[in-house]
This record gives structure tokens, sequence and C-alpha cells, in this order.
């Protein structure tokens, strides 16, 4: 029986039950495999971001909190660096400041050449003949700073003083960032050189991909960023202080670009097919410790490239099969993952207004008068993103109302049309209907036999300013307990764009606007910190309330006494992921 | 214990729901790897790597689409992911050769070893494009993606594929009447 048989159907039909058992070593080699990288590189990001976020979100509120404690403080004469340089530009050379000064730049100075000897150092376990350079160059370095360090001595002149005392701590604050700079030098020249190797393979990689411009550029931009680095390197010396403080930052903004080369470089080689060459492996390792350290990426190859297909960008520079074939699948994932990122909040919130310092913001003489905040309301809408399972961004615009009432104060109206009594610098008021001016006291300054001749209980009266604001806040929130019942840890800032302004009396419960403050800045600031407790309904709808405490920064122009005031909040709404 | 459960259990790394796992699928994705592979001892690692990968990514399995095709995707890719990283892609002449019907006669006393053994004798891209299209049903245009080559390259690929085959089918037959006689 000779039945034709197209080829294809031969083998689908042989090969349709075909099974075939594995040897067991199979399973045991499995299971190595599992033990051993599964939970690291898992962990590790989260952790580092969480402890990274948390940390940035401190920094950002103690700057901004001691920004706003000295700028109240300045009148107090505190001491901080800006002030004391101001004050001896002013006046004549502080010789005492000076040395201060001038030491603790040396002393800066010192540490930052430990750093530097280290990380030279650290070039000769990498690259000897890169080593020689370095070396030469960061004793270069060292040496002009020193210059730098006795001309400003001889000199002695405060103002590049401190600017010299910056240079060294960027450059101590550099160091590091540095460290990774030479390294990336190291394994760009290994890079270059590896480039001869891999030409050949380079046409075969051409070949392969379709794409391949973008790899090939990736592989030629590196030599450049070589130079780019040598060049600055070179330039660093060359330049003063000043100088050297912004060439650094470009410089550790090139590492990171370099970084960023070195990442695709990668990718870009493990895309050429290059397995006889040993040297290409190990620049692959190398690389691979710098963007670990750097990119604290996962440790071994392969994840790396899993990690690339995350990531849109290093889709273009990397065109592996692998990767196309698992585009379609990650496309799905992604859009997965970013269904529940986005949340939109609708929230409103008792807000009380008050001031942590004994002070008013109208006048001297109300500074012992009684004051009380009062309770009011803000009401928006946020619109949040979930940069991961834990933290989220936020944003959005708020109505807030404020007020804040300053008692024992007598208004009464002047007959002339020039107000007798000093006015009050800080309220523009507005004439009665009938041509006449308002004056205020404060009760307090009256005596009490004056008071009770020339006063009628209804004449002693409140001021109460009133406020409104639009605040839009830009926090961060950071889950702690992320269950059902979950608690959030908030931090961030606002910015308060004035809306309206009014002070009104208040007597017997009458109201009476009669003119506006004017030393309420029209653009101000606070720093938030909050709790927010919350209860999910379902995987959409959660409940908030979040009290909340913000610490005005900027709020008024001037104010007399202290007075910095704050808000406190207890916002509850809901909030509708999608 | 149910699939889902076993998937279930997987994803939060109980050892033994995924030695369950392997029992279960380790046979069919082996065959897999075998016509993929160059030989044997090249498809057991297939097999190893594609395992854990598939436990590395078993909670990304959305519990859509059958779970077999998941897994098979998986190893599919697995086994093409050696030759990228091995870099062993044959470079061949690309010109076009006709698409006609090949066909065998009587292939009944054909054993299912020697087929495999000349599916791994083929040329790298010859086998891979030859499985994906005619095994795994992959289209041209999938099977262009997915190696980086034109749809002319892999429908040439496989017309070079199936003559090799037909040619050794032919021989062996050849030879076993020889045999017989």
């Amino acid at each position: 029986m000779s039945e034709k048989k197209h080829i294809d159907r031969l083998f689908q039909e042989k090969f349709k039950d075909f099974e075939a058992k594995p040897s067991s070593n199979v399973w045991s080699g499995i299971q190595n495999k599992m033990e051993q990288p599964l939970q690291k590189p898992k962990k590790v990001l989260p952790l580092w971001l969480r402890f990274a976020s948390i940390a940035a979100a401190l920094v950002l509120l103690f700057t901004i909190g001691n920004l706003a404690f000295n700028n109240n403080d300045k009148e107090n004469n505190n001491i901080n660096v800006v002030d004391t340089n101001l004050e001896n530009k002013n006046t004549t050379p502080n010789t005492s400041n000076t040395k201060t000064i001038n030491s603790v730049s040396n002393n800066t100075i010192n540490t930052s050449e430990k750093t530097n000897s280290k990380s030279s150092e650290y070039n000769l376990l990498e690259n000897k003949s890169v080593v020689i350079d370095d070396k030469s160059k960061s004793k270069h370095n060292i040496q002009t700073n020193k210059d730098n360090v006795n001309s400003l001595n001889s000199k002695a002149l405060n103002t590049e003083g401190v600017s010299n005392q910056n240079t060294a701590n960027t450059i101590n604050y550099v160091a590091s960032p540095n460290k990774k700079n030479f390294n990336n030098l190291v394994s760009t020249s290994i890079n270059k050189a590896d480039l001869n190797t891999s030409k050949d393979s380079q046409s075969i990689a051409q070949r392969n991909s379709t794409d391949k411009k973008d790899s090939s550029v990736s592989i030629n931009l590196n030599p450049n960023s070589a130079i780019n680095n040598n060049n600055s390197v070179v330039t660093n010396n060359k330049n003063s202080t000043n100088n050297n403080t912004r060439l650094t930052n470009e410089n550790n903004l090139e590492s990171t670009i370099t970084n960023n080369n070195v990442t695709k470089n990668i990718s870009s080689n493990s895309t050429i097919n290059n397995d006889d060459n040993p040297n290409n492996k190990n620049t692959i390792d190398t690389n691979n410790a710098i963007s670990n350290t750097v990119v604290a990426t996962t440790n071994s190859d392969k994840e790396k490239e899993e990690e690339k297909k995350m990531e849109p960008d290093s889709a273009n520079s990397s065109n592996t099969i692998e990767e196309a074939l698992a585009k379609i699948e990650d496309l799905d994932e992604k859009e997965e993952e970013n269904v529940d990122r986005w949340s939109v909040n609708a929230n409103a919130a008792p807000v009380y207004y008050n001031t942590l310092g004994k002070g008013s913001h109208i006048h001297d003489q109300f500074i012992d008068n009684t004051k009380n905040g009062e309770i009011n309301t803000s009401y928006g809408v946020n619109v949040g993103y979930a940069l991961n399972n834990r933290l989220r961004v936020r944003s959005g615009v708020n109505k807030l109302n404020l007020s804040y009432d300053t008692a024992n104060v007598i208004v009464y109206e002047n007959v002339t049309n020039t107000p007798s009594s000093t006015p009050l610098r800080n309220i523009d008021f507005v004439p009665t209907s009938n041509g006449q001016n308002i004056s205020v006291l404060s009760s307090n300054s009256l005596s009490i036999q004056q008071i009770d001749n020339f006063i009628n209980d209804d004449l002693n009266a409140a001021l109460s300013q009133r406020i409104s604001y639009f605040e839009v806040p830009l926090e961060l929130e950071y889950a702690v307990v992320n269950k059902r019942f979950g608690v959030n840890l908030i931090g961030g800032f606002s910015t308060f764009i004035l809306s309206n302004n009014e002070v009104v009396t208040e007597v017997d419960n009458r109201k009476t606007k009669i003119g506006e403050a004017n030393n309420i800045n029209n653009l101000s600031f606070s720093a938030n910190a909050g709790i927010g407790l919350d209860y999910k309904f379902n995987k959409a709808i959660k409940f908030n309330l979040e009290p909340t405490f913000k610490y005005q920064i900027n709020a008024y122009s001037e104010t007399s006494g202290n007075f910095r005031p704050y808000i406190i909040g207890v916002y509850t709404g809901f909030s509708y992921k999608f | 214990m149910s699939l889902n459960q076993l998937i279930e259990n997987c994803k939060i790394n109980d050892t033994k729901a995924q030695s369950e796992l392997y029992k279960l699928f380790s046979s069919k994705l082996f065959s897999i790897c075998l016509k993929y592979s160059r030989n044997y001892a090249e498809a057991e690692d297939n097999l190893q790597d594609a395992f854990v990968t598939i436990f590395k990514k078993i909670e990304q399995y959305k519990s859509k689409g059958s779970f077999e095709g998941w897994l098979k995707r998986i190893t599919i890719n697995t086994a093409l992911q050696c030759y990228r990283t091995q870099g062993v892609f044959d470079i061949v002449n690309d010109h076009l050769i006709e698409d006609v019907a090949i066909t065998i006669e009587d292939e009944d006393n054909i054993s299912l070893d020697y087929l495999l053994k000349i599916i791994q004798e083929l040329p790298d891209r010859y086998r891979l494009v030859f499985n994906l299209y005619v095994m795994d049903g992959y289209s041209h245009q999938d099977i262009a993606e997915m190696l980086k080559i034109t749809t002319g390259t892999s429908k040439s690929n496989l017309a070079r594929a199936r003559q090799i085959l037909k040619d050794k089918i032919t021989d062996y037959k050849t030879r076993l009447k020889s045999q017989s006689l």
C-alpha cells in the first residue's frame, strides 16, 4: 500500500501523542536552581525603594521645616550659613569666622582626598592601565583642590571660603558616585577594546536583527561617552572651585548616562552572538556588577533580561528573540498591572487653623490678645498613582476655608478723615458707607479705667481673619498595613493659592467686613504629615480617614511676634481605584 | 488536588505543588524540548530552564487561556532563547525555494525515534522553523517575529527543512529495503 502523504502530515501524526520522560536529574537540577535565586531579587528592590522613599520624604520634610524655622527665627538672629555669609559680606571680614570655615573646608577636602585615593585603589583591582591614568587624575584633582584652598586662605575671602566649603562638601558627596564613574571608565574602555573583537560577530548580529541600528548605535556611543568622561575629568582639574562643583555634578550626570549606556550595552552585548569570546563574557560580568550597584537590579543575566523586557525604553535597544516572543504576553501582563494604579479620591474635612507661636498677623498690639482658631471646612478631589503596592503619589485640588479670631478688640469709627491713632499696617480698610474711617485698638492697650470710661461692652469685638485658599497638595503615601483595613503614613507638601481674604468684625454676631489683610502672600506652602486609615469595601472603593497636620510656610509676609500658622484637618472621603 | 489549586500552591512556592506540576507536565514539555533541541542532553537542559522560568513566572499566569498552552509557550521560548544566547544561527542562503508539496510514501515502518533524530539533525534554524510551523502551528508571520527573520526566510527555511527530511526518509527506506532483501 503506497499512499502518498504530505510530509507535514506524517510528522504531525507521528508526534501527536509524543511524550518522553526526562531523567530524574532534571528535577533535582530544577530544585537546585529554585532554591538559590528565587527569593532574593524579588525582595531587594521593594525594600530598597521603601527605605529610599521614606528617607526622601523625611529629608524633604526636614529641609522644609528647617527652612521655615530659620526664616521665622531670622529676627532672633539665629545664625545659619547663608546669613553669616551675607552679614560678613556687608561688614569687614571677620577673622575668626573665616578661620573656622577654612579649617572646615580643609577637613572636608582631606576626607575627599581619602575617598579619592580609595577610588583609585578600587580601580587598581579593576584594570591596571586605566588605574595609572585615574590615579594621576585624582592626585591632580586633590592638588588643585589644595591649591584652591591655599589661595583662598591667603586671600581670606569669606565668600569664597564658604563656596569652597560647599565644593569640598560636594566633592565629598560626589566621592561615591565618582567611584562608579571611574568604574564606568574602566568598563567602557573594556567595552571599547571589546568592540574590535566583537566586530566580526557584530556583522552576524546585524544579519539577525532587523532593528540592528539601535544596538549598534548604543555600542558606538560607548567610546564617545568614555571620551566625554575623560574630558570632563581633565577640565575638572583645570577649572576653579565653583566650576569644579558644577563639573563634578555634570560628571555625575554623565556617569548615570553612561551607566545607562552600559546597561544597554549588556543587552546589546548579549544579543551579539559571541560566546566564543571570553572577554565579552567578562565585560558582561563587570557590567553586571556595575549596573547592580547603580540600578540595583538582579544578579543573574537572565533576570536582567527579564527586567529589560518590562522596560519600554530598552525594548528598542535590545531586540532579542525571547523578547519578541514575550512581548505579547508582557503587554497583557502590563495592562493588568496598570489596571489598579490610578485612583480618584473625593474628600471633605473639618480643618482647624491656629498658630504655634504667640503672635499676631495683624499688629504688635494684638500679640497678647486671646486668639483662637476656628474650625472650618476643606473639600476637594485628589488623584493618586500607585508606584507599587505600598507607595502612592497623589495630588489634587482642595478648596480650603480658614478663619482666625483675635478677641478683645475695640473697633470704632473715626469722624476725621485721617485716622488718629496709628493705623494697622497689615490691614487695608474699606471706608464705611458714611465715609468714615475705621480704627481698631486692642482693649489690652487701654487701661481698665479708660475702657470703663470710653467703651461700651458691645464695642468690645473680635477681629476675624477669613482666608480661603486653593490648595494643591503633592503627597507620598506609604502603606504600613495593606489589608482590608489599611494604615498609611502620609508626607508631602502643599501649595496654597490665595483666593479670598477678608477681615470682619464680630460684634454680637453681627459681622461686618472692615477690610482685608495685606500681608497674606498670594502663594504659600506647607509641609504635611499625616496618618491615613482606610477601609476597603471592595477592590475599587475605599473609605479614607486622614488626620493631617500641615505646617504653613511663607503664609504671611510680615507678622508681629511669633506667628507660625498650622492647619489640622481630618480628611475623610471615598476613593475609587480604576 | 485540582489543577487550579495546584497552580495557586505553586504561586506561593510550595515545593510539593511544584513537584506535582512537574510530574504532570514534564513528559509533554520534554517532548517539545526534544523536538527543538539538537540532542537529548540539550533538551534536558532546556526543560530544566523552562521549569525554573515557569515556577518563577507562575504568579503572572492569570488563568486566562489554557495553562498547558502557557507552559508550552514558555518551553518553546526557552528553547529559542538557548539559540539566541548560544548564537549559533547558521547563515543560510535565503533564496526562495518553491513550496512544493513534498510527499512521502508508505510511512508506516518509520520509527518515531528516527523521525526525532532527523529533526534534531536539521540545521538549527531549519529545525526551529519546521517545529514552529508544522508541529506547533505558528504562522510564518509569527515565526518571522520570533526569530527576527523575514517571512520569506521563514518560508524558504521550512521548504529546505522539508526537503532535507524527505531525503533522509527516502534514504532510510532504501536502506531498510536493502537490509530486508
